[in-house]
């Protein structure tokens, strides 16, 4: 009974832990969110009919949202020739309110720029004003900062602006004036302080520096950012005057110094990146300048990768970015406490202008970005509402290590077209510390074994060839064979998504790829789009004696990380786990890398003697160009460069195979533990979706390189290939004197020298060579970093002498061979 | 006859907590259940530990070591298990540790007894000999370690001296050589502790059975394997468990000497283990810690078989 007994606890503590486990395998990404966010309410602010032409700044006191921004005012003008009267459109800046409460928006009548309201333009002048900032204090009222130029030059006394333009004549003084003024709800002025002496009381003439951002504290006192120039190169400082312009002290800046920013006690900090020389510490602080000791105060310690600094209010002593997320920072704990995701609240945080956290705990931000018609602004009024709101949707989440602007827009614009889904950002840099700066990938992998798997991810920066072979990703070939949308395969460049794949799946999918190879003279290095070791020697002994093989800056490391970028999974299988880096083939691509200098001496060079490739290729001091093909054009700069036909020869290879690879970034990547993979193939289908650019418009591809979606690669080589000509006034073609139209050139590339290469439409041989290079490549233009670490120090024990090339390889096979089982 | 009395012991224990004898006053019961309560808050705080710290994640391993990935908890038996003795990179710490161990061990136990009964012979600068020989005991791991690295790099100590010599230079690190370089370091590090285990151990052996081994003419290596190493047996068992325990954590040593992926010869199967759990592989790591633990117990009671077969006699 006793053993039954024993048996039975046995059993419960197993069940115990197995039930464990599968709780931690649970999924929670259709499950509702919890806490709160922050539910977006976009105001009306319609530029067009208000006149707006772009939009400045803005604050907010809580009751109403002041926006600082220019407009096209029309105004009567006089023909100087006939006498008449025509209606114009001069730029002027203006502040409008929004009230919060009524959703009205006025502009205030009462304000007139500094600069126009009390001096004339005097003949031989140039005047010019704008606003700077806009700000509200406590009471309601505002306070701009005004800078006015006056720019003289030397006219004659005849001059007459009509007739004539100032800037015929030579500028012979240049006074600029500054102003902060006080102006009430109507934009009327209130008050007024000078502070155009601010240099006069800085010391400093125009030639002496630059005066920088200038930051208030809460007894009016200035602290103004100041860098002035020396014999050396340049010195920075913060000096601190009183309301009056009198200087009271100056700070050097610490090292690596930030932003100034006003803090909510009323003080003034600024943040910057504090080292310890002696401990080796270091990370990323706001510090405050101690106004009574005149000395750099407090030290408050920040993210590693905290942003932006924003000023502080009652609540935090200043607000600040981490990734995607705003925080406000507590001076008591030295901690912050995150507010809000941006995108989260369907705001993109590289568009936002300014932003004001309310009494009543909601965010008023105003949002500008530059669209197809000009300037778009978006003034949003931002609620804290419980998740529940969001239960109805599906959640998505959407793992990253660095959020770019352009994916952070598609994901908001996506949330905003979605009814049943939503994407949650979850971005893994934030958990970065200065001591570890893998902490975020860290922590992503922990998530993943212990359950939380996200269901898109950005696979920049992760170790997506482990990912994918431990089955955590999805292969998107049947998605894509099932979007008729797309087209299926045929609908994409199937040849580089082929090869970017592992053993027959695609687990990413990008948007665009560029080539990376090398490009030499058809006469010298053939026609072929491979050669060895022994080709490329034999073609360079038909060099001068002292060519180089690339630029002869060029090191043995840099020679060995391009080679192993491209070639290193030539001497792993990473299905069986077999290696060849004691083969011949590495052996000779080592001894390759030696012939190269170990550094490169910048010092031996004359920094006035002029330099470059075409130079160097032309006096046949350099047998080939390392390049990136990135569109259908710059073939003919490489025809130029080498003065005729060239051959995408590639690295040297000893077995056979294409020495180019195709370059990609920028990949997603859809999680197998993703619970509604239709909504997560929704977004990543996107990324290929073609461009809707209209057929009677220029083609302008959004990405780097060629596209991956084959519509809009054939939309890219047909724009290329398809000439201007020089029309005649009848629209018709002119001809030359073989009566062929006149082709006008493109565009064109200048080099240092004054040389320039003019470049017209794409010839149909031109497309045929680069299209055979697409075909033929078979490798992807990245690395294990681990192998190549490997590698590289093994190498550099080579290069310096240490280690025969046996030995070397020898060494690289062990290692190696070991890395790639474990991983298998 | 032993047999019989605990059986008869067994009986009288059942017998008076069965019907079949007078119960138990109810005062006895409350005693017996108090005492109960008693030892089990005794035992508590260490079974729990011991579950938690011990049992739950041996559960968990086994768990991990038996299905296909966390993200995808499909039960696949013994596959790990055939994945992992399969692999080259476990193959090759297991053959290395291996090598290590069954090296390594038997040279610190001779050694370090060698050592201690020539300490125990009038010899002159004795108490000198052993602080000598205890002092790495004292030295820092990394200190240790760049002594290593002086010594033993390519262009290192040893090597100028070799090459003075007229020799070829050998990178010891990175050459067959490697684990010779690092037995050397273990030995180091290890023979002092043991030395002072087996002088201990050397005391207690009981006089008069060597002066009566003496007088009756027996020679010193008669006296040495008849009688000292029956009475030294449970020391040298407990010296090379300890010493197989620090062949398994020489994996510090290497690692600061030579990294996550050392050459071959110096690659172990902490290494194994460590890598494997850096990139989150926990099945490849689950099965092998298994099959660690196996080999633990199988080496573990096979050291306990040959210290019962050779010290049976001379224990209490």
């Amino acid at each position: 009974m006793a053993t039954w007994g024993k048996r039975a606890a046995a059993a419960l503590l197993a069940a115990v832990m197995a039930l464990g486990l599968t709780a931690c395998g649970g999924k929670g990404s259709v499950e509702p969110l919890s806490g709160t966010v922050y539910v977006p309410e976009f105001l009306d602010f319609d530029m067009d009919e208000l006149g707006v032409q772009y939009v400045n700044a803005g604050c907010c006191d809580g009751t109403y949202v002041y926006i600082l921004a220019e407009v096209m005012d029309e105004v009567e003008a006089t023909d100087p020739f006939t006498g008449d009267t025509y209606m114009s459109y001069e730029s002027a800046p203006a502040i409008f309110r929004l009230d919060l409460e009524t959703r009205e928006t006025v502009r205030l009548d009462a304000f007139t720029p500094a600069g126009q309201e009390d001096q004339e333009t005097e003949p031989g002048q140039e005047r010019y004003s704008y606003v700077e900032s806009i700000s509200v204090d406590g009471q309601g009222d505002l306070w701009v900062t005004e800078t006015s130029e006056v720019y003289i030059y030397d006219v004659p006394e005849d001059f007459d602006p009509e007739t004539d333009f100032l800037w015929n004549y030579e500028m012979v003084d240049h006074q600029s004036g500054r102003l902060r003024r006080k102006l009430d709800s109507t934009g009327a002025e209130i008050s007024r302080v000078d502070t155009s002496g601010m240099r006069a009381a800085l010391g400093m003439e125009d030639k002496d520096g630059y005066v920088g951002e200038t930051v208030m504290d809460s007894d009016g006192c200035f602290y103004v950012f100041v860098e002035t120039y020396t014999d050396s190169g340049y010195d920075t400082k913060i000096v601190v005057l009183d309301a009056e312009m009198e200087k009271l002290f100056e700070l050097d800046t610490r090292e690596n110094w930030g932003n100034l920013v006003a803090l909510g006690d009323g003080a003034v900090g600024m943040s910057l990146y504090s080292y310890d020389q002696l401990t080796g510490e270091g990370g990323q602080v706001l510090q405050i300048i101690d106004k009574e000791k005149q000395d750099w105060g407090e030290e408050y310690p920040m993210p590693v990768n905290a942003g932006g600094v924003y000023p502080g209010n009652s609540k935090y002593l200043f607000y600040y970015d981490n990734g995607d997320s705003l925080y406000g920072y507590d001076s008591k704990t030295e901690e912050g406490t995150k507010i809000l995701t941006w995108s989260g609240a369907n705001i993109n945080r590289g568009d936002i202008s300014f932003f004001t956290l309310l009494e009543d705990g909601r965010i008023a931000a105003l949002t500008t970005n530059w669209g197809e018609n000009g300037m778009e602004a978006e003034v949003a009024l931002l609620t804290e509402t419980d998740a529940s709101v969001l239960a109805d949707k599906t959640i998505l989440t959407y793992a990253t290590m660095y959020l770019g602007y352009d994916v952070r827009q598609r994901i908001i614009e996506f949330n905003k077209s979605q009814t049943k889904y939503r994407i949650e950002i979850k971005d893994y840099s934030e958990f970065n510390t200065a001591d570890d700066y893998n902490a975020g990938l860290t922590k992503l992998n922990t998530e993943i074994i212990a359950g939380q798997v996200p269901d898109i991810l950005d696979v920049n920066g992760l170790p997506i060839a482990q990912y994918g072979s431990r089955g955590l990703l999805e292969d998107l070939w049947p998605y894509i064979e099932s979007d008729d949308e797309l087209g299926g395969r045929e609908g994409l460049m199937t040849h580089v998504l082929e090869t970017a794949g592992q053993n027959g799946a695609l687990y990413q999918l990008f948007n665009s790829f560029t080539i990376r190879t090398a490009v030499g003279d058809a006469d010298v290095v053939g026609e072929s789009m491979s050669w060895s070791l022994e080709d490329l020697q034999n073609a360079l002994d038909t060099m001068p004696e002292g060519c180089a093989i690339f630029s002869d800056s060029d090191t043995k490391e840099y020679m060995l990380q391009n080679v192993m970028a491209m070639q290193m999974d030539t001497f792993v299988d990473w299905s069986t786990g077999e290696c060849s880096f004691d083969s011949r083939d590495f052996i000779a691509l080592l001894e390759f890398c030696n012939s190269f200098p170990l550094k490169y001496d910048w010092r031996s060079r004359d920094p006035y003697e002029y330099d470059d490739e075409l130079t160097r290729v032309s006096e046949g001091r350099q047998l080939l160009c390392l390049e990136t093909v990135y569109d259908f054009q710059y073939h003919q700069v490489q025809e130029y460069i080498f003065g005729g036909p060239v051959t995408y020869v590639g690295y040297p290879r000893e077995d056979g195979g294409v020495g180019s690879s195709f370059e990609i970034s920028g990949g997603l990547a859809m999680s197998t533990a993703c619970e509604d993979k239709e909504a997560a193939w929704t977004f990543i289908r996107e990324t290929v979706l073609p461009q809707s650019t209209p057929e009677d418009e220029y083609f302008y591809f959004n990405g780097w390189g060629f596209p991956v979606n084959r519509q809009d690669f054939d939309r890219m080589a047909q724009q290329y290939m398809t000439p201007n000509y020089q029309l005649d006034e009848t629209g018709q073609p002119m001809l030359d004197e073989n009566g062929q139209p006149i082709e006008m050139s493109q565009g064109g590339i200048g080099w240092g020298n004054g040389q320039m290469v003019d470049l017209y439409a794409t010839t149909q041989e031109q497309y045929d060579q680069i299209m055979a290079l697409y075909e033929s490549i078979d490798s992807i233009y990245s690395y294990d970093e681990s192998v190549y670490s490997i590698v590289h120090s093994v190498a550099l024990r080579y290069f310096n002498g240490d280690l025969t090339v046996q030995q070397a390889a020898d060494q690289i096979q062990s290692r190696v061979k070991i890395y790639v089982n474990e991983n298998l | 006859m032993s047999m019989k009395i605990s059986e008869n012991k067994v009986n009288s224990q059942n017998g008076a907590g069965t019907g079949s004898s007078a119960p138990l006053p109810p005062e006895l019961r409350r005693q017996r259940r108090r005492d109960t309560l008693k030892s089990m808050c005794f035992l508590g705080p260490s079974v729990i530990g011991v579950t938690v710290f011990f049992i739950l994640p041996f559960l968990v391993v086994l768990y991990y070591s038996v299905i296909r990935s966390p993200i995808n908890p499909e039960f696949v038996f013994l596959d790990n298990f055939k994945a992992v003795l399969g692999n080259y990179a476990f193959q090759t710490a297991a053959k290395n540790t291996a090598v290590f161990s069954l090296t390594a061990v038997p040279l610190a136990v001779v050694l370090s007894l060698a050592l201690a009964m020539v300490l125990e012979c009038r010899i002159p600068c004795k108490s000198w000999f052993r602080t000598f020989f205890l002092s790495p005991m004292m030295v820092p791991v990394a200190s240790v370690v760049l002594i290593w690295q002086v010594v033993f790099h390519q262009n290192g100590t040893l090597n100028n001296l070799v090459t003075t010599l007229g020799g070829t230079a050998v990178d010891w690190l990175n050459s067959p050589w490697c684990q010779v370089v690092v037995i050397l370091l273990f030995l180091w590090k290890n023979l002092g502790y043991n030395m002072i285990l087996f002088m201990a151990a050397l005391n207690n052996i009981p006089k008069e059975l060597l002066e009566v081994a003496d007088v009756e003419g027996a020679g010193a290596a008669h006296k040495f394997f008849k009688i000292k190493l029956r009475y030294l047996s449970p020391t040298v068992l407990f010296v090379a468990i300890l010493s197989i325990i620090n062949s398994f954590k020489v994996f510090r040593e290497i690692h600061l000497l030579v990294g996550d992926h050392p050459y071959e010869g110096l690659y172990m199967m902490q290494h194994f283990m460590n890598n494997t759990f850096a990139r989150f592989d926990y099945q490849k790591m689950a099965a092998a810690a298994i099959l660690m633990a196996m080999a633990m117990i199988v080496l573990i009671a096979l050291l306990f078989w040959v210290e019962d077969a050779f010290g049976k006699d001379v224990e209490g």
